[in-house]
């Protein structure tokens, strides 16, 4: 068992090996085949599953922290660390990570065979890999913020896979933009907690940001400042996490990280990397008040309501499933707001299971149907029945009625039991998610119509099999015993929303009124956003003459100068060999002068002198 | 009247016949021409080293070594000056310096 984490530098390191492999393949002009390049990836992918899971297993049955560290920058008073910090919630994230990852590379591979940027995408994939273990096994938060960007810029890479697309470049970088607002908070964060524990605190060199000592740093920064900027500086960290897990209202870029290709979405948008947002809220749990605390649940809530309630009438499932996966975020955020940081992770766990799922399964469905609009596919469960099951089993879980959802939501609402209102949002965006998740189902599967022909591709299929098997078992978790009057209305309410979809399925009406507006509008966040951003256009306009104008003025000022300048100096060379002859004894005739003239005065001055 | 020749004497005449073959080299617009004031400032050069050698430093002659070796460098250099104004002619059919000017800023 030790093997395992004294060797944890492995499973970071694989990836980056492989990574070389592919590329020097690239580079060389070797052709390294497809399958080659999948069995590399998966090599590492299950190395660390493997490892992952062994370090679950060791850490489950009896709790401890191993950290190794080795020092990375060294100061008079500031030594930073690198290294690797495993405990429980590492544990589990890392296993997601692989186990996902594993999954959708598998999947992957059906999934771009067509593409002869094949090689390409798997560097990338493990790109992120090696970046997302990176975060995981940060000790300290400048680890932490260091594979926060890579992480960041390993998703712009993804998003922008299929760049020739000029759309899909503008939303990749839209998609980076929006997430260098989190980075900044986390840099500003990172830089004032630095500030105090220089100046003030004199920690141990070893545990700077460190989150083995975190506790004693909330009581000498307490010690230090007021309530008030103490809770300032969290809120930086809480912002940074509020945007890399898409929260209101930082929501859009996921929205337009959907132009990723699909498997991508499953593995970044919706399973791993947007949930590093809880997982930076865990590593600093022991530093929240109460105050941070509700504006985590507050933000959480309204999240998980607002992007229920706009998913319920997006057209593109993509979109549909990125705003699914905000609320469903929202109501991770709700569970820690409330304190419940196990519930919070049984809850992430089941989703990332099974909103990779429904993903994946939108992968077959949109390379079926050649498109992502909901309006035009129909009847697809009498051509592609297993791929129906799968949806099914999926939609089931994210609507809290079954499998592993079940359990999941079963806790959260056991969590939030104590606040009512809490647990009417709860509600209200179960109904909601429900109602979306069969919508769709019904929209995509049920029809009169049998004319489709069905993607079958063998990994896809196996891929898709692993991981309803994983959504599957966490719901047997669930004890009879545990079952009160809030689950009841919880399933109950799943059931109305399965009815209700089926009743907006069946009469076909194009919906009307206001609220249907307000959520096919996305509650007019784009067009508030582009506002915002016309008013940014006014101060770009200010800075752009600026620069365009007074800096590159001045600069173009001093070239002028100098050209015309040379411009004079230049009409001397005119090519006549006898006026370069007459230069040239011209100017010794000055220097032998000058040297006359110098040596008489000082033979003068000597005279004079002695 | 009987003039005592000095030093200064040969050293004005190397020094008009400078000027006068400094002058020509610059203004002459046929390389020939600034070939043969070369020659001319060669000659002043020899003459001052004569002068020199005559009036201060006789006893090792010096001077006349040198400037036995300034003729024969000079009528080499003369040589090749020929040559290349030769070639110069060949190819551009012209000897006026103001045409040969492609070299400049």
């Amino acid at each position: 068992m030790e093997f395992f984490s004294d060797n944890i530098f492995l499973i970071l390191i694989m990836p980056v090996w492989v990574c070389f492999i592919i590329a020097s393949g690239i580079f060389l002009k070797l052709n390294i085949s497809y399958k080659v390049t999948l069995m590399l990836t998966l090599l590492s992918s299950f190395t660390g599953l493997i490892f992952s899971g062994m370090l679950l297993k060791q850490n489950s049955l009896h709790t401890e922290v191993i950290e190794s560290i080795f020092p990375w920058l060294s100061g008079e008073n500031l030594n930073i660390f690198l290294g690797s910090y495993i405990d429980l919630t590492s544990c589990v994230f890392l296993s997601i990570l692989m186990l996902i990852s594993f999954i959708v590379q598998l999947y992957s591979y059906g999934y771009m065979k067509d593409n002869k940027d094949f090689n390409k995408y798997f560097i990338y994939l493990n790109f992120f890999n090696f970046a997302m273990t990176g975060l995981i096994l940060s000790p300290n938060l400048i680890q932490m913020y260091i594979f926060w960007e890579l992480v960041g810029a390993a998703s712009y890479i993804l998003v922008g896979f299929f760049h020739n697309d000029k759309e899909t470049s503008k939303a990749a970088k839209r998609v980076f933009i929006i997430n260098r607002i989190g980075d900044c908070a986390f840099l500003a964060g990172i830089i004032i907690f630095a500030y105090f524990s220089i100046t003030y605190i004199k920690q141990p060199p070893d545990t700077f940001l460190a989150f083995n000592s975190i506790e004693d740093f909330r009581f000498h920064l307490l010690a230090l400042t007021s309530d008030g900027f103490y809770n300032l500086i969290l809120l930086l960290f809480i912002i940074a996490a509020f945007v890399k897990s898409a929260q209101f209202p930082f929501n859009v870029w996921l929205v337009d990280a959907m132009k990723a290709p699909t498997p991508v979405s499953a593995l970044i948008h919706s399973a791993t990397m947007v949930c590093m947002g809880v997982f930076l809220i865990i590593r600093i749990f022991p530093l929240l008040n109460n105050t941070l605390l509700y504006i985590i649940l507050f933000a959480g809530l309204t999240t998980a309501v607002l992007c229920a309630f706009i998913a319920c009438s997006r057209k593109n499932i993509k979109k549909m499933l990125a705003y699914s996966t905000s609320s469903q975020l929202g109501l991770i955020f709700t569970a820690l707001g409330l304190g419940a940081i196990p519930a919070a992770i049984i809850y992430l766990v089941i989703h990332s299971f099974t909103k990779a799922l429904l993903f994946l399964c939108s992968g077959v469905i949109s390379k079926t149907f050649k498109t992502l609009d909901m309006d035009e596919m129909h009847s697809l469960r009498k051509s592609d029945f297993y791929l129906a099951v799968f949806w099914i089993i999926a939609a089931l879980s994210l609507s809290g009625l079954f499998f592993g959802g079940f359990t999941s939501k079963e806790i959260l609402i056991k969590t939030s039991s104590a606040n009512i209102y809490v647990l009417i949002l709860i509600f209200i965006t179960s109904f909601m998610t429900a109602f979306y998740s069969f919508k769709s189902y019904f929209k995509i599967f049920e029809g009169e119509k049998n004319d489709i022909l069905p993607v079958k591709e063998k990994t896809m299929l196996t891929a898709l099999t692993v991981l309803s098997v994983f959504v599957i078992i966490p719901g047997l978790m669930f004890k009879a015993s545990d079952f009160d009057k809030y689950c009841i209305i919880a399933v109950i309410t799943g059931i109305a929303a399965l009815f209700a979809a089926y009743f907006v399925y069946k009469n076909k009406k194009q919906m009307q009124g206001f609220l249907y507006n307000l959520s096919f509008n996305e509650l007019y966040l784009p067009f508030v956003y582009k506002k915002i951003g016309c008013i940014f256009e006014r101060v770009y306009a200010i800075s752009d003459f600026t620069d365009k104008y007074i800096i590159d003025g001045f600069v173009y000022l001093i070239v002028r100068i100098n050209t015309s300048f040379s411009k004079i100096i230049s009409r001397l060379q005119n090519g006549n060999i006898q006026t370069y002859i007459a230069y040239s004894i011209f100017t010794a005739g000055v220097i032998i002068s000058i040297v006359t003239l110098v040596y008489h005065a000082a033979a003068y001055a000597k005279g004079v002198s002695g | 009247m009987i003039i005592n020749i000095t030093l200064y004497h040969y050293l004005i005449l190397a020094l008009i016949l400078f000027a006068i073959g400094f002058t020509g080299l610059v203004i002459s617009k046929n390389l020939i021409k600034a070939l043969i004031c070369i020659e001319l400032i060669m000659s002043a050069i020899n003459l001052n080293f004569i002068a020199f050698t005559s009036f201060k430093n006789y006893i090792f002659l010096k001077g006349m070594v040198f400037s036995l070796f300034i003729t024969a460098v000079s009528a080499v250099q003369s040589a090749i000056g020929l040559v290349l104004i030769y070639l110069i002619f060949k190819n551009r059919k012209t000897l006026m310096s103001e045409e040969i000017e492609e070299l400049k800023g």
